[in-house]
């Protein structure tokens, strides 16, 4: 293509677009949200000028020395589009508490004015947006152009910095004057849990369920096997998932034997002492046990006709991996082996209590395509029949 | 093909088009500061900054940036843009560390052409496919004749035409500015740059890049751009869901996040995953737009059918008003309106938020810890990368003094020993490199020393 040598039309064509519009001067102005004074119903004038006066809403004098900040807000494009600049202009309440923020120039602006936002800040008292109330973040609709009556709350002893913060902005114009609540936003968010902290950790303080579903997910269950197939991912059921204990039951689809499933079972102690009896038990009550010490602080293989079976002990955070895999599935003793050690960086997310992936309502973990299993399958080794 | 073949078709569309909106997903000064805002909010990134970097006032620090080059000439101008009602507008370079973070979301879509690749249709994996040089050249021509987009754009297909790459490869796009490459290294040099001042800068940098993630996280909510929707909802309607959203929430009217933050193994599945549980995924599948309602070409779920009536609602999985239709003249038609738009907010914007917040938490995941004399993993298990020390003096500078290829290590085990360092008054360490899970990590941990 040759863009050196357009077309004369073409030419001609796009010298006049760009005179015309390509400049971006300002071609005009969004229409005011509010109206041009009290009890009137005609919009008011997004370049101002702005009038207003500021009380005490306990004693209903006159602020002086308030800070009114003006900004004009410019975009560039039809509808709200990019940010194309900005004016602001700050000024004091006199001793009438009155304010008076000269209209503003669009001329020669680059962009539309889309937006006029006016806020008054003293400090000892709660910010005021013409945009928004602070009590409820809802759209404010008593604001005027003229004639603005204000009255100022003052900051209650309980009041949030954090929560005034965002409601005026924690940066901007107004960084210098409200420079002093920073450190006190600070100290009160550092005490603050987000509501999903505090869901996890439970209301009255209880411990939430482990996790097991996080230690090891289906795609690598079969990148690490070379199984083709899909799996049904469900509970085993032998007991119920507490903050003790959870399972991850991999079945196979297709009406495959069990042969062909895999299944993770975590039990948590109390401490490192806890977690380690409840290993010595699986050392002796499992078939065929050979201790390996190959995983963690102690591990053992274990085989029951065509089950493999791995079971490794975290001491730091007191928790026992036992992980069986049908013959079809992991083929030896290595391969169910080198699976545990893939999950074993994880661990500590077992307990971290969040989710993994997107739940639609924030809630569930893997989803099961199929309702709650039955009756598990899988037989050997046997679950030992109590938590520790 | 020359100019001239279609110097015929550009007169004629002069003279039949009107003017072609700008588009944006979530409008970029209000919703997408609000969802970035409450995502900060449920984060854990005042802790990570105040216990791993050191930032006494942690979200409320203030920082001041330092951008050069054409790349910072380019963001500079864009943040000079900034209205400066909401806080996120930096005075003389500078923000409290959380404005930053907004900011970055803001200017994302600064300027507007950036929005192209923002699309995500979890159906096809592809970004924005409807236009083109020549078929894009009427959505060119509307933002030329609006002032928004400029000769050259119009010339060239540079600009918004239709086309864009995924949101995904946009992400790690090289020559996306404000990606996933320039966060990481950025936050590297938060820890590792030779003066305080120069650190303030690139953790700046860092939260102003993770803003900008951010944004493009939370568009995975926008039925629109995940129905690869320009032409109907933005260029023929001018975004009236953005818009509506927009004005009636504003920027401190968004919700908090749906939940708590989800672990994911990489970024991109926040956006889509196998599991078809991503905001893209759950979007795409559950919501519509102006332009893939029933009955437009090609057919998209979700399957509905309209009721025996003159008119009504169908209602989807998450909302009650999924889309109106009415029989007109023996016609079926099928719109969205405000009571449609107010159930889709109330679904996606928590939705939104807590993409946010997930993807917060991933970019700031895992640590490091320095004690009796070893270098351990955090939370987070570590893949191969180097890990470096740096020695810092009485004055704040620091200084390298080993940095060396590890090959990884499990979560809270042993990374390598740290040095011998005499005469420093902290000793830091920070690991860059990828995870367990193959993707991109930079932590780091300090130490003072007696």
């Amino acid at each position: 293509m040759n863009l050196s040598t357009p077309d004369r039309a073409i030419k001609l064509l796009l010298v006049f677009l760009a005179l015309s519009s390509g400049s971006g001067c300002a071609a005009g102005l969004a229409e005011a949200p509010f109206a041009s004074s009290p009890g009137s119903v005609e919009p008011g004038d997004l370049r101002g000028p702005f009038y207003g006066q500021v009380l005490d809403t306990d004693s209903s004098k006159p602020l002086s020395g308030a800070t009114v900040l003006v900004c004009w807000d410019f975009v560039q494009g039809d509808g709200p589009s990019a940010p194309a600049g900005t004016v602001r202009r700050v000024v004091t309440t006199n001793a009438d508490g009155r304010y008076i923020v000269p209209r503003v120039s669009v001329r020669g602006r680059h962009g539309r004015l889309a937006r006029a936002t006016l806020i008054i800040y003293q400090r000892g008292y709660l910010a005021y947006r013409s945009d928004r109330r602070y009590s409820d973040l809802g759209p404010r609709g008593d604001f005027t152009q003229t004639g603005n009556m204000v009255r100022l709350e003052r900051f209650p002893n309980e009041g949030s910095h954090v929560r005034h913060l965002r409601f005026i902005g924690a940066g901007g114009p107004l960084g210098q004057a409200v420079a002093w609540e920073l450190q006190l936003a600070s100290d009160e968010a550092a005490r603050m849990r987000p509501s999903w902290q505090e869901e996890e950790t439970g209301a009255a303080g209880e411990e939430k369920p482990i996790d097991a579903t996080r230690l090891l997910s289906a795609d690598e269950l079969k990148a690490v096997t070379g199984y083709k197939g899909d799996f049904t991912i469900g509970k085993l059921g032998d007991r119920e998932t507490s903050s003790t204990y959870d399972s991850v039951h991999f079945r196979a689809t297709g009406g495959q034997p069990e042969k062909f499933d895999a299944a993770i079972r975590v039990f948590r102690a109390a401490d490192a002492e806890g977690a380690e009896l409840r290993y010595d038990e699986l050392l002796h009550d499992y078939p065929e046990v050979e201790e390996k010490d190959e995983i963690g602080d102690r591990s053992l293989r274990s085989r029951e006709k065509e089950i493999f079976g791995v079971v490794a002990l975290d001491k730091a955070h007191a928790l026992v991996v036992v992980f069986t895999c049908g013959v079809e599935q992991c083929h030896d003793h290595d391969t169910a082996v080198a699976l545990v050690k893939r999950m074993w960086p994880r661990l500590g997310r077992v307990t971290a209590g969040r989710p993994r992936r997107v739940a639609p309502s924030g809630g569930e973990a893997e989803p099961a395509p199929e309702a709650a299993p039955e009756t598990p399958k899988e037989s050997a080794p046997e679950t030992p029949k109590e938590a520790p | 093909m020359t100019l001239r073949r279609w110097g015929g078709p550009a007169l004629a569309m002069l003279l039949v088009l009107g003017r072609a909106p700008s588009a944006q997903a979530w409008d970029a000064a209000t919703t997408h500061a609000g969802l970035t805002e409450q995502a900060i909010y449920a984060s854990t990134l005042g802790r990570i900054l105040t216990q791993t970097l050191h930032r006494p006032l942690g979200l409320y620090e203030p920082l001041r940036i330092n951008l050069t080059g054409p790349r910072g000439e380019r963001l500079g101008t864009a943040l000079g843009r900034l209205g400066s009602a909401d806080g996120y507008a930096p005075e003389g370079g500078r923000l409290p560390a959380l404005e930053w973070v907004v900011a970055g979301s803001v200017i994302e879509e600064t300027p507007v052409v950036r929005m192209r690749n923002h699309f995500y249709d979890p159906r096809t994996q592809g970004g924005l496919d409807q236009g083109g040089f020549l078929s894009g050249m009427d959505l060119r021509m509307g933002r030329l004749l609006e002032g928004s987009g400029s000769v050259r754009e119009f010339l060239t297909g540079g600009g918004l035409d239709g086309t864009g790459r995924p949101s995904l490869a946009w992400l790690t796009a090289t020559d996306n500015d404000l990606g996933l490459s320039w966060f990481y290294e950025a936050r590297e040099r938060a820890v590792t740059a030779a003066t305080p001042r120069e650190r303030d800068a690139a953790l700046a940098e860092a939260l102003l890049v993770a803003g900008a993630i951010l944004h493009v996280v939370e568009d995975a909510t926008e039925p629109a751009l995940v129905r690869n929707d320009f032409r109907e909802e933005f260029a023929r309607y001018g975004g009236p869901f953005r818009r509506w959203v927009a004005q009636r929430y504003g920027r401190l009217g968004v919700p908090a996040p749906s939940a708590g933050p989800i672990d994911v193994a990489h970024l991109s599945e926040i956006i889509t995953n196998e599991d078809e549980t991503g905001l893209a995924d759950r979007t795409a599948a559950h919501f519509f737009s102006l332009g893939s309602l029933p009955g437009s070409t090609p057919t998209r779920s979700p399957d509905v059918k309209p009721g025996a009536g003159l008119s009504g609602y169908v209602a989807g999985e998450d909302v009650a008003h999924l889309a109106a239709w009415r029989r007109e003249a023996g016609r079926l038609i099928w719109q969205l309106d405000e009571r449609c738009y107010r159930d889709y907010a109330s679904v996606l914007l928590p939705l939104a938020a807590h993409g946010a917040l997930s993807a917060l938490e991933h970019l700031f995941r895992g640590g490091l810890s320095l004690s009796d004399g070893k270098v351990y993993a955090g939370t987070e298990a570590l893949g191969a990368g180097r890990l470096s020390f740096y020695a810092e003096d009485g004055m704040g500078r620091r200084r390298m003094i080993r940095s060396s290829e590890v090959s990884g290590a499990a979560a809270e085990d042993v990374l390598a020993d740290e040095p011998t360092v005499e005469g420093a008054r902290r000793l830091v360490a920070v690991f860059r490199g990828v995870d367990v899970e193959g993707e991109p990590i930079v932590v780091s941990a300090e130490r003072h020393l007696e």
